[in-house]
């Protein structure tokens, strides 16, 4: 819940993350590999773990909207569960005050077989409200998503765009200090996105942080104020949104 | 040290957050039987059709089709059912759940909970019709059979710590799932649900005797069937318990920061 007091605030410092592999046929030794990493982007394979962070340390403060960009399999999405306490960090630490609304890829977080109306129950219940304080948000989530009557339907009878609409609706409801996004905020059409993007700023502006990943450029530039560029685990720059895209399509 | 702690604590704020659990159980129970007729009565049917099946050609298979032989089979098996549906959905705690895992730090345990009130509705259906049957073919009851209700308890107690082991373990070894399945189909067997310990040899029994099902259901069946306390019974399931928690109790504190990566 939110509570005027605290400061939101997220704070990473040496944060290393290696992620184990399974079923491998043959666990790839260092020197199988002609360079450092797997394909160009990809985190780097020792042995049965890809690390898949190395030594990431950045701070983002109340009010600040980040975002993150980095090629596929650069270390994003992982980077964003480990801020949501979904990955515990293999060294260095990690900060995060505040309540967080995580939003990842779709469907992650929600029983797509129950309705639209048992998801914000259940994600009302995950997020500490009881059943009176979740009847009181059901409206205004509902009107919000814009579902009308299919909100009595299976969430796996409802169209990409519609599902995305709920669970942006769901996860920027139940008070949330910090949202965490992966890409998927592209989905869904203008309207909806310029809708998207007005709550978003002012769930900012009461002192929130955003922190998005995406490789949309226009979007970044027009949702965040800072970035950081992620490349095989590792920060390569932190700065404003237009240069940390000039240096990544720099190469660096 | 500090590992056993926080996986204390993982425990203790799962169970504070019962609204997930009750409500992720129920809407289990739900989706299962939805657009059913009978919805979960379809428990209670399922275990009495498969009782009646099983006193037809065991009971006739043993030449014993008294009374006594049905209650024994009733008692039997539905101790038998409950712990194999514990075991059973023990292995699929963290997988079932890896959609909500990767995306929220819940504690862990809310899934063990979870996997903990389903099953033990299932066991409410199984009883009411065992309670129908009972009073139906009027067998005989005393103040014994008050011993279910610590037995039930203990049982629940230790289906909540081997959800977390065998749903650590099943979460990293997938093949563990798959023996597992295997071994209880076999483990119905070597139990006495449909034999009687006298029917057997010593030599055999002694064997049998460690096979820990044996005791959970006559710790179950032998206050209300026998009316005696199951003495020696309680003091393996005692033994079993301490063993339970103290292995469940490592692997969760070891491993509980690692499922996310499993899954």
């Amino acid at each position: 819940m939110r509570s005027g007091y605290k400061m939101v605030s997220i704070s990473a410092s040496n944060l290393s993350l290696d992620y184990p592999l399974f079923n491998r046929r043959r666990k790839i030794r260092k020197n199988d590999l002609a360079t450092e990493g797997g394909s160009p982007g990809q985190g780097i394979i020792d042995g049965s773990f890809v690390r898949a962070l190395k030594d990431v340390s950045f701070e983002v403060a109340a009010g600040e909207r980040l975002g993150i960009i980095g090629r596929n399999g650069s270390g994003k999405s992982t980077l964003l569960r480990v801020l949501s306490g979904v990955y515990a960090p293999t060294k260095g630490s990690v900060d995060v005050k505040g309540h967080v609304a995580p939003m990842f890829a779709l469907g992650l977080g929600m029983r797509r077989e129950a309705t639209g109306r048992q998801n914000i129950r259940l994600r009302g219940f995950v997020n500490g409200l009881n059943a009176r304080e979740i009847s009181e948000k059901m409206d205004e989530i509902i009107e919000f998503s814009e579902l009308g009557e299919f909100i009595d339907l299976p969430v796996e009878s409802y169209s990409a765009g519609m599902a995305m609409r709920l669970a942006f609706a769901i996860g920027t409801s139940f008070s949330p200090e910090i949202i965490l996004m992966d890409e998927w905020i592209g989905a869904g059409d203008q309207r909806f996105q310029k809708k998207a993007q007005k709550r978003m700023e002012d769930l900012v502006s009461q002192s929130g942080i955003t922190v998005i990943a995406s490789h949309n450029k226009e979007l970044l530039n027009k949702v965040c104020d800072s970035a950081i560029w992620l490349d095989r685990g590792s920060l390569k720059a932190h700065g404003s949104v237009e240069e940390v895209f000039a240096k990544m399509e720099a190469g660096g | 040290m500090n590992s056993i702690v926080s996986s204390l604590n993982d425990i203790t704020s799962g169970l504070a957050q019962w609204r997930v659990w009750l409500s992720f159980a129920m809407e289990n129970i739900q989706r299962i039987y939805h657009r059913t007729l009978f919805g979960s009565l379809w428990i209670s049917l399922s275990f009495c059709l498969f009782l009646a099946v099983k006193f037809i050609v065991f009971g006739t298979l043993f030449n014993n089709t008294d009374s006594r032989y049905s209650a024994y089979l009733m008692l039997g098996f539905l101790a038998w059912v409950y712990a194999n549906q514990i075991v059973l959905t023990a292995t699929m705690v963290f997988v079932s759940n890896a959609g909500w895992i990767k995306n929220d730090s819940l504690p862990m345990s809310v899934y063990a909970f979870e996997s903990v009130t389903q099953d033990f509705f299932s066991f409410v259906m199984s009883l009411l019709a065992v309670i129908a049957l009972y009073w139906l073919t009027n067998q005989p009851i005393d103040w014994h059979a008050l011993m279910f209700f610590p037995a039930v308890a203990v049982i629940i107690f230790n289906a909540f710590w081997l959800k977390l082991s065998l749903g650590i373990i099943c979460a990293r070894y997938r093949d563990v799932t798959q023996l597992v399945s295997a071994a209880m189909r076999a483990m119905l067997f070597l139990s006495p649900v449909f034999w009687m310990p006298e029917q057997m040899s010593d030599r055999v029994m002694s064997v049998l005797w460690w096979n820990p099902f044996m005791h959970f259901i006559d710790i179950i069946r032998l206050p209300i069937l026998d009316h005696h306390f199951a003495v020696d019974s309680w003091i393996y399931v005692g033994g079993f318990t301490v063993l339970n928690v103290a292995i469940s109790l490592t692997l969760f504190s070891v491993n509980r920061r690692r499922i996310a990566f499993w899954l």
